[in-house]
Order: structure tokens, then sequence, then C-alpha cells
């Protein structure tokens, strides 16, 4: 209950509670020694009262005899006003004083001042009686007696006044050591209540800033990125517990956005993971079709059977027809990826202009300018016949002159150069830029072709010579044809 | 949770630890003042229910000491607490000013170690007129008080006598000159006290009757004034100027045996004198061990003192007492001296 009102507590409570409880303690002590100190001084006041009393007893007693001897001397009416005044203010005083038998000195001689004065005051009585009744003798005779009674009085009472201060004196230094005392006890207990109540200022303090430094040390560890830490455990309902709260709602909310966003960049990924697989599947069976449709052994080996019956039937053309089909299938069998001779590589291009001629029935011119000691250099295959192809396809297939293609090879800046030119239709300069960049689309491409493009001809160069400006292509304009020009090393590759 | 319990805790402990200093230093210091107001003087009390007061004119001798303790404490066990009147005045007064203050202070019973002085007879009277009774002890007083408590003067005498034989018997017959023997009976006051004159006729008596040998034996008496400071130490100092000095002296009273057995230290005349003495005080029974006194005659003091209280109280209760209580007495010589200095030794120990 109690603990459950104090973690409610806001700081302000809980700080203004130590404060209360610690002084209320050290107030209660300090009630505690004022109350014994006033205890102490009223008992050294009541010491010297009856010292003082005395005294007056006997100013008193004093009075009343001075005021009877006044009378029996001048029987004045103002001596005998004075003498009752005292007489009775005497009776009064002895009323105070111990009527019992004790044991205590002082106050047995109490009783005895008591009862010794009353003898006296039944005497001055008795005294003024007869002086009254003018019995002379009489009255000579109390005064005597009472005269005497009041010179033993004054020594009971002189000696009970020494008594009594030599009692005093005894008292007063057994109380004043007592004081010391108390002063010495006072000190130690303030002591300790001190230490107490810092102790407890302390435990207190602490459990405010305990939680403070924890939070500070878990912002510190989340500053530095790290959203996994422990959720602070909120004890208390003060400033600290709201503030403590209010942080680990703040790093809930964090972690919760944090992991919404890594969902939905998973989920992109798995899309574009899923698109691009969806391609190279497409670019797969593509392949897988085309090959199907393309055994190069078999075109090859049927190709040759056709060649023989050519020969056997003297039909000589359609001979060297079907062989140099044949030879361009034995040429893909052999060399697809493989590094050829240039003179290799042109005689294919020489092949395939045969080919294409046969087919389109000698429209297009071929013509070579070779430097022959060139031609043993090493060329990646298939990199001049798909150029040829398109010069044949884009260039020179739909004009309507007499289509030309020129194949050079010339030495450069120590470098080799193959230029194949065409007159056809020629190229824009955007197209061209686009052609180099490889972007053109798939659909732009013609559905004849065997396959390999243009950029996977520059790829190829560029991986072979290892730098980047292995094609040029240059086109003075529309119908006005077309020049690609390969560089390639010129030091000699061999085997 | 933990931390806050453990706090709960901690605060807990820290407020009952400054709770129990403060108890415990406030119980402590209490029980310190306590401890202190007790040995406060004139502050501890304990009512009686009667007010005795013993008067005497030696209130210093250890004889009249032993008395008054001896009758403070019979009156603590009966109810009755005894002052002895005037020891704590500044002033000393006679026997008859201390009568007139008990008798105007209204106690409840006079104990008197009276003498036989006119005065003091009337004061007795008037006393027992006002209604408080007297009881008179060592010495009586022919007057109309109530009891006497005291030794017979006359068997104390016959004590003394038989002392007396037995020195001059213990002794040669050379060694008294003219084979007398002289007897100094030293007695108290100017009157011729009846007590002392029965103790007196004692002594004669007995001499008379068990003293069958060759040496005459005189006795004779002196009166030592008792009245007066310091009058009884110069006559007696008188004694030792005369030339001729007594065989024996005979002294009845405490003050009189210390003063006889100085003088005869300071005169340088020990063994030449006898001293039979009076009451067992510590010098006195230190000089009985040096044989400086022959022996000594003492009364149960403290047995004197209750049989005065007893006698008030009954006196008080029933309305008569008997008229004379008689207290027993020892002889105190050289061979059983040690063990009353034993019974010194121990009750200077408590």
């Amino acid at each position: 209950m109690w603990k459950n009102k104090f973690r409610k507590m806001t700081l302000q409570a809980k700080l203004v509670m130590v404060f209360i409880v610690t002084s209320a303690i050290l107030f209660i002590v300090n009630m505690f020694m004022f109350y014994n100190v006033n205890t102490i001084v009223s008992k050294l006041d009541q010491i010297y009262s009856s010292n003082l009393d005395l005294n007056q007893l006997e100013e008193t007693l004093k009075g009343v005899q001075d005021n009877m001897t006044d009378y029996l001397n001048t029987k004045s009416t103002d001596a005998i006003k004075e003498y009752y005044g005292n007489e009775k203010e005497l009776q009064t005083m002895i009323q105070e004083l111990n009527s019992k038998a004790t044991n205590n000195e002082v106050a047995l001689m109490e009783k005895n001042i008591k009862n010794l004065t009353e003898s006296y005051l039944k005497l001055t009585s008795q005294t003024i009686e007869a002086k009254r009744g003018r019995n002379v003798e009489k009255y000579k005779m109390y005064y005597d007696e009472a005269t005497e009674l009041y010179t033993y009085i004054c020594e009971y009472v002189y000696s009970l006044n020494r008594e009594q201060f030599k009692n005093n004196s005894e008292n007063y230094a057994m109380l004043s050591f007592s004081l010391n005392y108390l002063e010495m006890i006072s000190t130690f207990i303030l002591f300790m209540v001190a230490i107490a109540n810092v102790i407890l200022v302390i435990m207190v303090t602490k459990s405010i800033t305990n939680p403070l430094k924890k939070l500070a040390a878990v912002a510190n560890q989340v500053e530095n990125g790290n959203f996994d830490v422990e959720l602070l455990q909120v004890d208390t309902m003060d400033e600290v517990g709201i503030v403590s709260n209010a942080f680990n709602k703040m790093i809930a909310s964090i972690r919760s956005y944090i992991n919404r966003i890594k969902e939905n960049m998973k989920r992109e990924r798995a899309m574009k993971e899923k698109e691009l697989l969806m391609e190279t599947h497409l670019k797969d069976a593509k392949l897988k079709y085309l090959q199907a449709q393309i055994n190069p052994h078999f075109l090859f080996n049927t190709l040759n059977a056709g060649a023989q019956l050519a020969m056997m039937e003297g039909a000589d053309r359609t001979y060297e027809y079907v062989q140099n089909v044949a030879e361009l299938f034995r040429y893909n069998v052999k060399k697809n990826n493989d590094t050829v001779t240039l003179e290799e590589e042109i005689k294919l291009v020489d092949i395939y202009i045969y080919i294409l001629n046969v087919r389109f029935s000698g429209e297009i011119h071929f013509e070579k300018r070779l430097d022959q000691s060139l031609l043993h250099a090493m060329v990646p295959s298939m990199v001049l016949q798909p150029i040829v192809e398109n010069c044949v396809n884009y260039g020179i297939r739909n004009i309507s002159w007499q289509g030309l293609i020129t194949l050079s090879v010339y030495e450069l800046d120590e470098r080799i150069c193959i230029s194949i030119k065409d007159n056809g239709i020629g190229m824009t300069q955007e197209r061209i830029e686009k052609v180099m960049k490889g972007q053109l689309k798939q659909e732009d491409l013609s559905q004849d072709s065997n396959g390999i493009g243009l950029d996977n001809v520059i790829a190829r160069l560029r991986l072979f010579c290892g730098r980047e400006d292995v094609l040029e292509m240059i086109s003075e304009g529309e119908n006005k044809g077309t020049e690609v020009i390969l560089y390639l090393p010129a030091v000699e590759k061999e085997f | 949770m933990k931390s806050n319990r453990a706090l709960a805790i901690a605060c807990i402990c820290s407020v009952t630890f400054m709770i129990l200093v403060t108890i415990g230093s406030m119980i402590y210091f209490k029980s310190q003042l306590a401890k202190s107001a007790d040995a406060m003087k004139g502050m501890e009390k304990e009512e009686y229910e009667r007010h005795y007061v013993l008067i005497t004119d030696e209130k210093n001798s250890s004889f009249w000491e032993s008395v008054y303790e001896g009758a403070k404490e019979e009156g603590k066990l009966k109810g009755a607490y005894v002052e002895m009147l005037g020891s704590n005045l500044s002033s000393d007064y006679e026997q008859k000013q201390l009568m007139r203050i008990a008798i105007d202070a209204k106690v409840d019973g006079i104990i008197l170690a009276a003498n036989e002085s006119g005065a003091v007879t009337a004061l007795i009277n008037e006393a027992v007129r006002e209604g408080i009774p007297v009881v008179t002890v060592l010495n009586d007083n022919t007057s109309n008080r109530q009891s006497f408590v005291g030794i017979g003067s006359y068997n104390l005498g016959k004590d003394y006598g038989k002392q007396v034989c037995r020195i001059v018997e213990e002794k040669s017959e050379g060694s008294y000159e003219d084979g007398n023997c002289q007897v100094l009976i030293l007695m108290e006051g100017e009157f011729h006290n009846t007590n002392e004159m029965l103790v007196l006729g004692g002594i004669q008596e007995t001499i008379e009757q068990e003293y069958k040998g060759d040496v005459s034996i005189k006795c004779e008496s002196e009166y030592i004034s008792q009245k007066g400071t310091f009058a009884a130490e110069e006559a007696i100092r008188d004694l030792f100027m005369k030339p001729d000095l007594p065989d024996i002296i005979i002294c009845l009273n405490e003050l009189n045996t210390t003063c006889v057995y100085q003088g005869m230290v300071d005169y340088n005349r020990v063994g030449e004198i006898d001293i039979i003495g009076y009451y067992n005080s510590d010098s006195i029974l230190k000089a009985i061990e040096r044989k400086v006194i022959y022996s000594t005659l003492t009364i149960d003091t403290k047995q004197m003192g209750r049989y005065c209280v007893d006698a008030l109280n009954e006196y008080i209760d029933m309305g008569y007492v008997s008229d004379y209580i008689p207290v027993d007495t020892y002889l105190i010589n050289s061979e059983n001296v040690a063990d009353y200095l034993g019974d010194m030794a121990e009750n200077v120990e408590e």
C-alpha cells in the first residue's frame, strides 16, 4: 500500500517527503532535548526558591518581634496594626512548612520551626493581651519567654538556611553535571540522526537518479544505432517514470517502422528477381528452340551427302553451292567461341557472300584489299561474318543500285585495321550511337540473323583486346554507305 | 521492483535506527538523571508517625552517638523518628534550652540524659503537663518523668569495687606506700548526683566486704565539672599537677576516662596509676590493649537507645510504662579487649 503510494509519487513529493521526515525527526529530538533542559532548569529554580522563602519568613518573624516590642514600648496603634499584618503573614507562611515527622533533617527542622513559631505566636498574642490588660508582671514574663523563643526560631531558621544552602550547593553541582551530560547526549543523538538523515537522502536521491542514468545509457545505445536494446523497466510513476515510458514507446514504434520498411524492400526485391528470372527463362527457351532447329553436325553431314549426290549427277554448280553451305556450317561447328586466324575469318566471309550471291543472283559485289602479311593475325571467331551480315541486311538489302561490300585489311598506328564498307542506305549519327551503346531493342533486330548481334561482337573484341576502342562505325549520311572498322592489336597472337 | 523494496527497507531501517538511538539515549539519560536525583540531598523523605528527641549535653561523644544510633534504628522499626536535638543547629544549647525548644516544638516524646538541677526538673514536669512523655536515660532526675532507662548505679558501684579489689590483690604489698591505697573517684557535675552517690556507696561497700588483705584502701571522690566547655579536661589536668597522686582512678563517664588516660600519657605516669574507666570508645579500647587503662565498665549503648524508644512507644500506646528499665553492663579488660577491638574493626569496615 505504502510502497504503491511511494511509486506513484512525483519527484517533488518524494523530495518534500524526505525533507519533512528528516526534519520531523530532528524536531522531535530537539523537543526532547529542550524538555530535558527545562526539567533540569526548573529543578535548579526549585532549589533556590526554598532559601528565598526562608529569608522571607525570617524577615516577617523579625517584623512580628519588633512590632511587639514597639507596641510594648509605646502602645502605638501603628505598631499593633503592623503586628497583626506580620502575624497574619507569618501564619500563612508557616502553613507551607512541613508538619510531619520524617527522617529528612531539613523537613524535620521545618516541622520544628513551624511548631516553635506557632508557640511563639501564641505567646506574643498573650503578651499583647496582657499589655492591654495592663498586667505588667505577666506581659513582662510572656515577653521574656517570647523573646527566648524568638532567638531559638532565628537560630533554627539560620541553621536550616545554612543546611539547605549546603545541600543546594551539592545539588547544583549534580544538576550542572547532568546538564553537561545532557549536552553530550544531545550532541551524540543529533550527530547520529544527521548521519542517518544523510544516508536516507542519499538513498532517495539515488532512487531518483538511477533510472535517469539507465535512461541515458539506453539512449546512448540507441544513438549508436542499436535498436534492439532491452526496454527500460519502469517502477515508479514519477516524472522519470513518465519519460522512461515515453522513451520505451518511441523505441517500440521505431522498431516497428524499421520492420515495415524491411518487409517492403524484401517484397520489391522478390518481384524484381521474378522479372529477371522470366526474362532469362524466355531467352533460354529461345536459345533452346534455335539449337533444336539447327543441329550443325546433322546439317553438315546432310549437306555433304547432297554435295556428293550432285557430283555424281554431274551438277557441278549445285555441288559447289552445297559444298560451300556445308563449309559454312562446318566452320560454325568447329570454330564457334574460339580464336582463329584472320585468313580463316575472311574465308568464312567469302563463303557467306557466295551463298548470298547464289540466293540473291549475284547482286552483291564483294571486294577484298588485303595486306597479306597481316592475315595470320589471330582474331576471335565469328567476328567479321556478323558485321558483313549487318551490311547486307541493313545496308544494301533494299537499295536500287548495285550493292558493294569492300573488305580491307591494313596496318595503322601499329594496329591491324579491318574495314568493312558498304554503299548502302547509311546510318544516322543517333542510330550509330545507339548501336555502339547496345541500346537497340530486340525487335529492331532482324529475324533471320544467325543470332550473333553487333553488341556481342563488340563485347568479345573488347575482352580479346583488353581495351575499349575496338570498333568504329562511320556513315556520312543517308544513302552514303556505312563503314565499320575493327582495330586489333598488331602483335601476332599464336597458340 | 527489487531496488524499490530495498529502498523502502533501507528507509525504514534508517528511521528505526534514528528512533532507537533517540529512545535509547533518552532512557539512558533518564536513568542517569534518576540516579543523580537519588543522590540529591534534602530530597529523600520517609514519613514517620512520631517524632522523638534525644537531649544530651555531650552530643558528640561516641557513647551518646551509639545510644542515638540504637534509638534511631529501633525508631525506624517502630514508626518513630528520633532526632538528636540541636545537632544541626549552629549554636550549642544547654540542656534546659533544648528542653524548652523540645516542648515548644511539640515533639511526641523526649529522651533526656538528665541532670539533677531543679530547672530541668521543672521543665520535665512542664513537658509532662503538655502531654509530652519524658524518658530519662543513664542519669535520672526525680521528677514526673515516665521512665528511667539506665544501669543500676549501686550495681555499677559494686562492679567498680570488685575491680579495685582485683587490682590491689594482683599487686604485691610493697608497691603501696605505707600500705595505703588511694582510690580517687571522679564524679560528674557540681551537685551530689543521686546516681553517683549510689555508685560511690556501691564501691565502698564492696571494698569493705570483699577485700581481706592488709592494704588499707581509702576512697576519695572529686567532682569534675562538666559544665562549661573544656572544664572537665582542665580539671583533670589540675589533678596531675598535685603532688600526691592516687593509686587508682575510677572514671564514671567516657570523657573523664579519655582525659585521664591522655593526662597520664602526657605526664608520664603510665604504670603508676591504675585507671578503671567507663565506656568502650575506640581510644579507650586501645588504651586497654596497651595496658594503660586497667579495665573499663561499659553498657550496651545501643540497647539503651532501643529501650528508650520502646519505653516512649509503650507509654504512648498503653498509657503506662515501667518506672525503671535496666540496661546490661560489661567489663572489658586486657583479657577480652581483643573481641571488642575486632567488633570495632568490623564496624569500621561496614
